[in-house]
């Protein structure tokens, strides 16, 4: 047994991509990631002892996702893990958590139907941003909708449940169309000329990574106007903003618990610091606020559990609340995974979002649809 | 492998096997490791408190305890047993213990599979509390599917609606949606039970 008076560090695995397809979005859930950690252990650590995270860079491919997961949790003797923004990087490392008793903590929105005791949920389930949103489009655009998304099993099975949420409202699906996550800008500027032919009043993308720009400025350069049929989204955030440009992403509509403009004092004190480490023209987004607030989650459980051991460790984390930059947030006992505010916002010429609709306060996840 | 070792510390084992010689190295080496044990033989009928480990002789008088050890959620269970037995060997497949050791005992071989039947029971376990969550869920869906046809066939109104309704009701009483519908679908059995 180790004393409990010692002064080694807490060890915590880290894995988001730096380099490939997702790195753009996986790079800015690593800042917040560090933000939290840097912050915690300027506050003297937890329990006298400091944060040291082991990062690796499994480069958008799912095969050293599982590698790297699989060397944290035996080689390095790590047992909690921050990381993943695919679902597919997801999928790979699930079974190395649960045969290894691990803890992931994901902090990325994503198409619900999952439950392992190995993960804690940090990012929005369907019910709490693709519900709001399939409501707020039927009533302000009409029932059309044409699917883009990236062909892998986000965009996929998200479309599933949209399809269903459309069938149960009287809405249509006009088109669907999935491309490589490394798709050229030509491949989009070809898909517009299909998108004019079917006459949809709603995009609803499900592109993610460095392609989100091209699908934009495809539609930008086809002459579409947002304000009669804009593109819809549960992924594109103020990183794929900042890397399409402003202009390019004005008046397209997204559903997230949080955008960098959310008017709270919590929320600007974040933002602050978040500029302050990484510098000025570097926007926060949905990912990076859950990246954040999940360090700052599992800090507070490791203070009361004092021990990494995820069978002790865990109960401490299920229920717990924080004051997240979204507003108040909690851990659901049920299901692992966040009670969260639901926001929809419309990108303004700023690069940033303005909210036009949000809910009274965090939305319990519901990620098998039970519901609904 | 240092780690695992840490963590025999504090762990309590019972030791059901004949105290003969291979019987006190079982017990020698877990007592090297930390863990607090009790031997009992002749065996138990049932495993009748919590144990972490189970280390057991495999032979027809120890079935009954091995049967109630290998229920979940139980300890790691570690068989003994001969190889040459096949009578034994038709126990290990029924049984099914986390790891098993043949005579003669190698003492080198204790420790090795005693992490392993830990190993393999924690993750049996946490497989089973996945499925178990998972069919609670399946049981909720076909209430909640049940539960909305009722409504919508009592009140007249659509799906959404009928959804809705039983959202708002789980919500204001703060309770999952799951349970509003097992009420909505049991006090309608009740009630037509009363027209016949």
């Amino acid at each position: 047994m180790r004393s409990k008076s010692t002064s080694e560090p807490w060890r915590v695995g880290v894995l988001f991509s730096q380099t490939g397809n997702t790195a753009v979005i996986e790079e800015t859930q690593l800042r917040g990631t560090m933000l939290a950690i840097e912050e915690i252990n300027a506050q003297g650590g937890v329990n006298k002892r400091e944060i040291v995270p082991v990062i690796y860079d499994p480069a958008s491919s799912c095969e050293k996702f599982a590698r790297y997961a699989d060397k944290l949790l035996t080689d390095d003797g790590i047992s909690t893990v921050f990381g993943c923004y695919t679902s597919s990087s997801r999928k790979a490392v699930l079974p190395v958590f649960e045969r290894r008793n691990g803890l992931l903590w994901y902090p990325t929105l994503y198409e619900g139907f999952e439950y392992s005791p190995n993960i804690i949920y940090t990012g929005a389930a369907p019910n709490q941003n693709s519900v709001e949103l399939v409501d707020f489009l039927l009533a302000n655009y009409g029932p059309r909708f044409y699917m883009i998304g990236s062909d892998y099993i986000y965009p996929r099975e998200s479309n599933r449940i949209m399809r269903e949420l459309l069938r149960q409202r009287n809405g249509e699906v006009v088109g669907e169309h999935y491309l490589d996550l490394g798709a050229r800008p030509s491949e989009f500027r070809l898909l517009m000329r299909d998108v004019v032919n079917s006459g949809p009043d709603v995009i609803f993308s499900t592109v993610v990574g460095q392609a989100t720009a091209y699908l934009y400025q495809a539609y930008t350069t086809a002459g579409f106007n947002p304000d009669v049929m804009p593109i819809a989204s549960l992924t594109t955030s103020e990183a794929e903003v900042k890397l399409m440009g402003s202009d390019v992403a004005c008046g397209h509509i997204t559903a997230a618990p949080y955008f960098e403009s959310v008017a709270t004092p919590d929320n600007q004190s974040f933002v602050r610091r978040y500029k302050k480490r990484f510098g000025e023209s570097e926007p926060t987004n949905l990912c990076v606020e859950a990246a954040y607030f999940q360090v700052r989650i599992f800090a507070k459980a490791l203070t009361e559990a004092n021990t990494m051991d995820p069978d002790i460790l865990r109960p401490f984390v299920l229920g717990s609340e924080f004051d997240a930059p979204q507003g108040r947030i909690a851990i659901d006992k049920e299901s692992s995974h966040t009670n969260l505010w639901s926001r929809l916002g419309r990108a303004n010429d700023r690069g940033q979002f303005d909210v036009i609709k949000e809910s009274s306060q965090a939305v319990k996840p519901d990620p098998y649809l039970v519901s609904h | 492998m240092v780690a695992s070792l840490a963590n025999f510390h504090d762990l309590q084992a019972i030791v059901s096997h004949p105290r003969d010689a291979e019987g006190e190295l079982f017990i020698r080496t877990l007592q090297r490791l930390g863990t607090k044990v009790e031997c009992q033989w002749p065996p138990a009928e049932t495993l009748d408190r919590k144990t972490d480990f189970l280390i057991c002789s495999i032979e027809p008088t120890t079935r009954p305890l091995l049967e109630t050890a290998t229920a979940n959620p139980g300890p790691a269970v570690l068989g003994i047993l001969d190889a040459h037995s096949s009578e034994s060997l038709k126990l290990v497949g029924e049984v099914t213990p986390h790891a098993i050791i043949v005579r003669p005992l190698d003492p080198a071989a204790i420790v090795p599979n005693l992490v392993l039947a830990r190993s393999n029971a924690k993750y049996q376990q946490r497989q089973q509390s996945k499925i178990a969550k998972l069919e609670e869920t399946l049981r909720s869906y076909r209430k909640v599917e049940q539960a909305k046809a009722i409504l919508m066939h009592q009140r007249a109104i659509g799906e959404p609606e009928a959804y809705n309704f039983l959202r708002e009701q789980a919500m204001r009483r703060r309770v999952p949606v799951g349970v509003i519908a097992s009420a909505v679908v049991e006090l309608n059995e009740v009630l037509s039970e009363k027209k016949k």
